[in-house]
Parts: structure tokens; C-alpha cells; sequence
């Protein structure tokens, strides 16, 4: 019986031959300098990605279709679902997120290879070999072993639905976007193998790798700051990020990655540190193979899980393989690579970096470990073992600390050397705001640590304000620019130096949301009579009762919460909510109703109700809205950076310098 | 002013007042719904109690035994409820914290700790850490030294 949906696993087939010949051609086309043949390889990935884009139509058309033949659609959709939520379903369960990591992939490789295709001849024939071959892994697994397109023996009448922590609006963009951040780390990999097989890591090197990796960077960063989001607005426990397993191996792609971003500058400026760059890169590409396949093989709940899903044997082989190839390939080649050698003076930039880095990769180990570690204690024979919250504040806690400081020091610092006398001047400025702040703080609240966190966020804060002033005031002076039109010019002229500033400067936003909200959080957790009171800081809340509403699908268990404000006349309605969707009422998802005032949030979490009374979980949330505005600006900031310098302006500098 | 104007201000003004009167009759129906519901407990939610601020600090450390990587605070299974009532319970008998994690480690084992233990195999967890990033630090710093050294007898 053939039907409509076949022809979507057709295309996956003809996907998977495809790629297999790119792969062999692009090689050959490299060693036999063969151009007709590289053209074909090039072709045949375009070509790719229309085939993927055309097989994953056919599934988001079969599941608004509600072809309930196919088990995957039979698996996570029903009728009842909106629109969105159908569609979104696409990429919820294992099948459909591999699909939609290849996809997207095949999309991303065909982009890159076509604005990259006139760049080194070498480097454009092995990236397109690794990209195929990092794309017939994933097609092989899903051809033969995770099959989207698999039909049940019968038609069903209609599906089970939609796992209900996924039905959130944070859902339809978190999961896409985390996945993308995972799979675009195989364009920086396979453009850095590629230089690494062509002994082509210069400058021409730097400029191809720069951009992909700044895409697949702020990809993830993305996919963390909506994870946050949706953990804040969804779980209820007053946070957005818990340290949980799942969130660790997103953040270690992460935490490597931004590492090589900045050890590439040591590289391009010094020629120094390649060869640890390399090996940057390579993690953080296992580290992403590692994180899609610990999400999608059920390990982290216990080991004897990942033996039921044969999926998770092929990743683990995948990893292991290109791991080992990539690191024999950097032994091949470490000759005609230089590392650390000579380092004039531990105050230059470049020692900065390298700091930067080793905290990086600290940060990262440390995070790595804690995460396996339950399932090497498992695997051993021994008792299972946790290893929650508490352990990452303690180790990472203080790297973060020292990161923090790194980042008002490192721009100080000249390339090859700084003078002690000159870095000293510089300090002047942050070290007394530092100074000042902490004691202020340890004056007034006596919390040493919280006083240090804040301190070293102004520390960082005057060092940028400086580099910004002090670059202006350079501007003002050999130009009749205002100091306004100083500051945004600086921005259009070095792009890259004060576009990383402004990263800088939303890192520290976003510190001192993180330092405020955890560190300042207030919490109440009680069982209110209907019509009865209580207070938290500066709000007096009413419990006026709770009421059910049946939806076409679920149930929604609804609380009314009056808020007045000490001093205000006005009171406003808070509903925290309890979702019970049909087919899955044994787990209730729940709606946190959150208050938004400029300085804190009010937070509202219904953890049960019965005939006359409710319990909840207030919370007061003070300085959170800077986590979103840090890592919304730091979005920003990328974008600038990104954003492609007019072709008026490069020639303008080439005539200036020629 | 011209005649087309004024149809597109009357145009206007009639889509403003439409959309209040749909936000108007949309916001009636949301609270009759909710106050016409007369309160029913809902059998399927177990049943809660108010952690104290103490009890909530012990709960946080512990796990809960049928979840991924959620402590019993922030879980809603039936089991973590269980365990919250408990703590809740055995704070208010004065017993003190150590005495609390014990007692769960005794009934759900090891992992039932978010803090992995100071002692045996848990000890691995804290340890190798520090131990791998020193020896990074220590690597470093040698390298540095030697090649620089290597440097200036070149010179």
C-alpha cells in the first residue's frame, strides 16, 4: 500500500545517496583539483537541503492533515490541538527533532557552502566531505532507525496529543532554536577540520570560520535565555535556571564555545594558541553531538533506559568516532601548529584569553562531570547517586566570580605587553568603584558574597564606561563629533571592539539580574482560606476563590488572587493557574501568574486546592527583568556585530589604505 | 477636509469601538465562567501543605526519586508531595537537618541527596574537579615557563 507520506521517506532515501556521493566527490575533487567535480559535490548540497525542506513538508502537512495512519502523527497530535501546537509537534518526539536537526542542518550547509563557495579552494572541498558525512549519520539513523514516516497496520481515529509540559508558548520556540544552536556548531567544525586537513589556519582561515561560529553562538545562547524563560513561566519554582541535567549539556557546547570565539582573536592578532583553538572547536562540536544525544536516548534518567532506545548506541559510536578521528587528526598535524610558546608577559591580552579560556573549559569540566557522574556511579555497580543545584553553585560559583573580574581587566590589557605603570592608571577608575561598592554593601547588608558578586559587576561596568570614554573622547578630540555621536560612531568604525563591549556590558546586566533574583529572592509557601489575606514585602494579597473551566481539551483550575500595593490605590488580578489536558491528567502542567514591576516580580505559583482553601508558592523575584533585558541585549549586540559592513564603507577603507 | 478623510476617521473610530465592545463582552464571559463554576476541589490535585521556610531550605536538597533532576520543591509528583509533608512534619518535631537527610537517604538511598556526600563515592564528585582544573592550571603554567625559557636561550 503506498500512500502520500512515502514519498517523504523517498526523499530521505534519495537524501542519504546524495550525500553519500558528495562526500566522496568533494574529496576526490580536493586531491585531483578536479573543478567540475566540486561544482557537482556543491550542487548535490543544495540539493540536499530541498529535498529535506520537501520531506519535512510532507510530515507538518500529514500532522495539519491529522494523518492518523502514521504513528509518529498518531503518537504526538490529536484533533482537538490548535494549529500552532499541531505543527509544533513536529519536533517533539525523537523521530520528528532528528528530522528536524538534519533539515535544518541541510539548510544551514547549503547557505554556508554557497556564500563560501569562491573562498579557499581546499577548505570549501574537505568542509563540504565533513559536512556530508556529519549529514549521513544523522539521515542513516533516521532511514533505517527512526523512521518519521512509519505507518501503522490501520488508520486511527485520532491521536494521543501533545506531551502537556510542551504546550506552552515558550515551547514553540525553545526546543527549534536549542536544537539549531546544537546542529550549527557543524558548520564552525567542519570549516576548522577543513583548514586543519588543508594546513590552512591563517587569516583567511579566521575570516571564513568567524561568522558560522557567531551564528551558532548566538543560536544557543538563544535556545539557554528561552529555556530560562520557559522554566520561569512553566515550572514554578521561582527560577529559571536549576542546574538540571538536560540544561547542563546545552550549556556546555556553550561554555566552550565562547571560549574558542575569544581564543580565535589570540590566533588571528598573535598567531598563538591554534592548536588549543582546534581542539576548542572539536569539544565544542562533541559537546553538541553529546548534548542531542543525551537528550534524545533517555540516559540521564538511568542507564538501563539507554539500552531500550538503539538510537542512543548509534550516537554514542558517532561520538566516539568523530572524537577519535578529530583528535588523531590534530596529533597528525600538531607539528605546523602553534600552541601556547612564548608568551612575552602574563599582562599581555593574549595571557588574558588564555585565562578567559582555562575558566572556560573549568567551568565546562566541572559542569561535564557533575553530569555524568550519576551514570558512571551507575555504570560501576554502585548506588545511584545525585548530583543537583547545591554542587554547581559550590564549584562554578566562584569560576563565575573570577570570570567576571577577567572581563574588567582583559580589555585593559595591550597586545604582547602592558606596562605595570599604565595597566595601574587604568585600574584606578574600576578598582575604587569596586572598592566603594563592596563597602557599601558589607555595610549595609553584611552578606559578604552577595556584596562581591555586585562589586565585581561595577567593576566591570567602569571598565567598559571607560574603553567608551575614553575612545570617545579620542574621537571628540580629532573630529568635531559631539560625545554622543562619538560613543555610536566608535560602534560603526570598530565594530567588532565595542560590539564585544556591549556584549560584555549585557553580561554584566544579566549577572546582576542572576545575583539579585537568587541571591534577594523572597519566598512564602501558604494555604489561604478563601477570602483571607496575607502580605509579602511591600503587597497585600486576597484569596477570593478558585474555579474549574472546561476547554475543548484540557481543564484549567484557576485561582483569583487580589493584589494591592502598600500606597496604591489600584489592585490588580492575579490567576496562577493548573492545566489538566485530556489523555494526560496525571500530569498537570501549571500557569505561574507573574506580576511585572520594574524592580521585582511578583510570582504566583498554585501548588493545590481544595473545597474552601488553596495553597501557593509567592515569590518575590527582585531585579529578574535584567536577566531578560541582559540576555535580550546580548542578543542585540551579536547583531551588530553580525551585521554585515556596507560594501560603500569596505571600499572606502581599502582606497584610504591603498 | 476632504470627504475621504472623513470616511476614514468614521472607519477608524467604528474598528476602535467594535474591538471594545469584543475585549468588553470577552472579558464578561472570562469572569462569568469563573464565578458561574461554583468552587470544585479537583480530586485529581493531591492535596498540599505550606512549607515552612525551613522545611522548604531542607527540601531543596533532596531529590525528587521519580524525576529528572527536580527537587521535591519544585516536582508535583504524588511521591515528592509525600516527602514535602514529611519534612514538613519532622521539622516540626525540632529535628534538625543533618538528622532529616539522613532519614530519607535511609529510606530512597543515596540519590535522593541533591548534594552529592562529603564522604565514599560521592566524594569523586567534589574531588576530581579541583584536582583536573589545578592540574590544567599547573600544566599551563609550566608550558609557559618552559617555552619561554626556550625562548630567550634562543635569543
Amino acid at each position: 500500500m503506498s500512500s502520500f507520506t512515502d514519498l517523504g521517506y523517498i526523499f530521505l532515501g534519495l537524501s542519504l545517496v546524495i550525500a553519500v556521493y558528495a562526500c566522496i566527490a568533494s574529496l576526490m575533487s580536493v586531491r585531483s583539483q578536479n573543478n567540475s567535480l566540486r561544482t557537482r559535490s556543491l550542487i548535490s548540497m543544495y540539493l540536499i537541503a530541498l529535498l529535506m525542506v520537501s520531506a519535512a513538508s510532507v510530515l507538518v502537512y500529514s500532522f495539519i492533515n491529522h494523518d492518523f495512519g502514521l504513528r509518529y502523527v498518531t503518537m504526538h497530535s490529536n484533533r482537538s490541538m490548535p494549529l500552532y501546537y499541531t505543527i509544533a509537534a513536529f519536533y517533539s518526539g525523537q523521530e520528528g527533532s532528528l528530522l528536524y536537526w538534519s533539515t535544518t542542518l541541510s539548510v544551514l550547509t547549503a547557505i554556508s557552502l554557497f556564500i563560501y563557495r569562491n573562498a579557499s579552494y581546499k577548505i570549501v572541498g574537505y568542509s563540504t566531505t565533513i559536512l556530508a558525512a556529519v549529514f549521513i549519520f544523522f539521515v542513516y539513523v533516521l532511514v533505517f532507525h527512526a523512521n518519521p514516516f512509519e505507518r501503522l497496520p490501520m488508520d486511527m481515529p485520532d491521536g494521543q496529543g501533545l506531551n502537556p509540559l510542551l504546550r506552552d508558548p515558550g515551547m514553540l520556540i525553545h526546543p527549534p532554536l536549542l536544537l539549531a544552536g546544537y546542529m550549527s556548531w557543524t558548520i564552525p567544525f567542519a570549516f576548522g577540520i577543513a583548514g586543519l586537513l588543508s594546513n590552512d589556519i591563517g587569516i583567511r582561515w579566521i575570516q571564513l570560520i568567524r561568522k558560522p561560529t557567531l551564528v551558532a553562538w548566538g543560536l544557543q545562547t538563544g535556545g539557554l535565555v528561552l529555556g530560562g524563560w520557559w522554566a520561569y513561566h512553566v515550572l514554578g519554582w521561582g527560577g529559571y535556571w536549576g542546574w538540571d541535567p538536560v540544561e547542563n549539556v546545552a550549556f556546555l557546547p556553550w561554555l566552550t564555545g565562547t571560549a574558542f570565539l575569544h581564543s580565535i582573536m589570540v590566533v588571528e592578532r598573535r598567531k598563538k594558541l591554534q592548536l588549543w583553538s582546534i581542539s576548542l572547536l572539536i569539544a565544542t562540536f562533541s559537546l553538541s553531538i553529546f548534548g542531542t544525544f543525551i537528550v534524545r536516548s533517555g540516559i540521564l534518567s538511568s542507564v538501563h533506559n539507554f539500552a531500550e532506545s538503539d538510537v542512543g548506541h548509534y550516537f554514542l559510536a558517532f561520538f566516539a568516532t568523530s572524537l577519535a578521528a578529530s583528535i588523531s587528526l590534530v596529533m597528525i598535524k600538531s607539528k605546523s601548529l602553534t600552541d601556547v610558546t612564548t608568551f612575552e608577559s602574563a599582562t599581555a591580552r593574549e595571557s588574558g584569553f588564555l585565562i578567559n579560556n582555562i575558566i572556560f573549559v573549568s567551568i565546562a569540566f566541572a559542569t561535564f562531570w557533575g553530569t555524568i557522574y550519576p551514570m558512571i556511579s551507575e555504570a560501576l555497580g554502585n548506588q545511584r547517586i545525585t548530583v543537583g543545584a547545591p554542587f554547581y553553585e559550590k564549584v562554578n560559583g566562584p569560576l563565575f566570580l573570577i570570570l567576571l573580574f577577567l572581563m574588567g581587566i582583559g580589555p585593559l590589557l595591550n597586545w604582547s605587553n602592558t606596562k605595570r605603570e599604565i595597566l595601574l592608571q587604568k585600574l584606578q577608575l574600576p578598582i575604587s568603584v569596586f572598592t566603594i561598592c563592596l563597602l557599601i554593601g558589607i555595610g549595609f547588608s553584611g552578606d559578604i558574597v552577595l556584596s562581591l558578586g555586585f562589586s565585581a559587576c561595577s567593576f566591570v561596568l567602569a571598565t567598559i564606561l571607560y574603553e567608551y570614554l575614553t575612545g570617545a573622547k579620542t574621537r571628540t578630540r580629532n573630529s568635531s563629533e559631539n560625545y554622543f555621536y562619538a560613543v555610536y560612531s566608535l560602534l560603526k568604525v570598530d565594530r567588532r571592539k565595542y560590539g564585544g563591549y556591549l556584549v560584555h556590558l549585557s553580561v554584566v546586566i544579566l549577572a546582576i539580574g542572576i545575583i539579585g533574583s537568587s541571591g534577594l529572592q523572597t519566598h512564602k509557601e501558604i494555604n489561604m482560606p478563601i477570602n483571607s489575606q496575607t502580605t509579602i514585602g511591600e503587597y497585600t494579597l486576597e484569596y477570593t476563590g478558585s474555579a474549574t473551566i472546561e476547554k475543548a481539551d484540557h481543564t484549567i483550575l484557576a485561582s483569583q488572587i487580589v493584589v494591592s500595593r502598600e500606597n496604591r490605590e489600584t489592585t490588580r488580578e492575579m490567576l496562577p493557574q493548573t492545566i489538566y489536558y485530556d489523555n494526560f491528567e496525571t500530569q498537570p502542567t501549571s500557569r505561574v501568574a507573574i506580576i511585572p514591576f520594574i524592580k521585582e516580580d511578583l510570582y504566583i505559583f498554585q501548588s493545590g486546592v481544595d473545597a474552601n482553601s488553596a495553597t501557593f508558592a509567592i515569590f518575590i523575584n527582585p531585579l529578574v527583568n535584567l536577566v531578560w533585558v541582559g540576555s535580550s541585549l546580548m542578543i542585540l549586540a551579536l547583531t551588530i556585530i553580525f551585521w554585515p559592513v556596507s560594501d560603500k564603507r569596505k571600499y572606502k577603507t581599502h582606497s584610504k589604505s591603498s | 477636509m476632504h470627504k475621504s478623510d472623513i470616511y476614514t476617521a468614521l472607519f477608524g473610530k467604528f474598528i476602535l469601538s467594535m474591538s471594545l465592545i469584543v475585549l468588553l463582552i470577552s472579558s464578561l464571559m472570562v469572569t462569568s465562567t469563573l464565578s458561574a463554576a461554583a468552587l470544585e476541589p479537583d480530586p485529581l490535585q493531591p492535596k498540599m501543605i505550606a512549607l515552612t521556610n525551613e522545611a522548604r531550605s531542607i527540601a531543596l536538597k533532596l531529590q525528587c526519586p521519580v524525576c529528572d533532576g527536580q527537587s521535591i520543591v519544585e516536582s508535583q509528583a504524588a511521591v515528592s508531595v509525600q516527602m514535602k509533608q514529611k519534612v514538613q512534619e519532622l521539622v516540626n518535631q525540632g529535628k534538625s537537618e543533618q538528622e532529616i537527610l539522613d532519614f530519607f537517604e535511609e529510606r530512597y538511598g543515596m540519590m535522593v541527596l541533591r548534594e552529592p556526600p562529603y564522604s565514599g563515592f560521592g566524594l569523586g564528585a567534589w574531588l576530581i574537579p579541583p584536582i583536573v582544573i589545578s592540574s590544567i592550571v599547573i600544566w599551563f603554567s609550566f608550558m609557559l615557563r618552559r617555552k619561554n625559557q626556550q625562548y630567550k636561550d634562543q635569543q
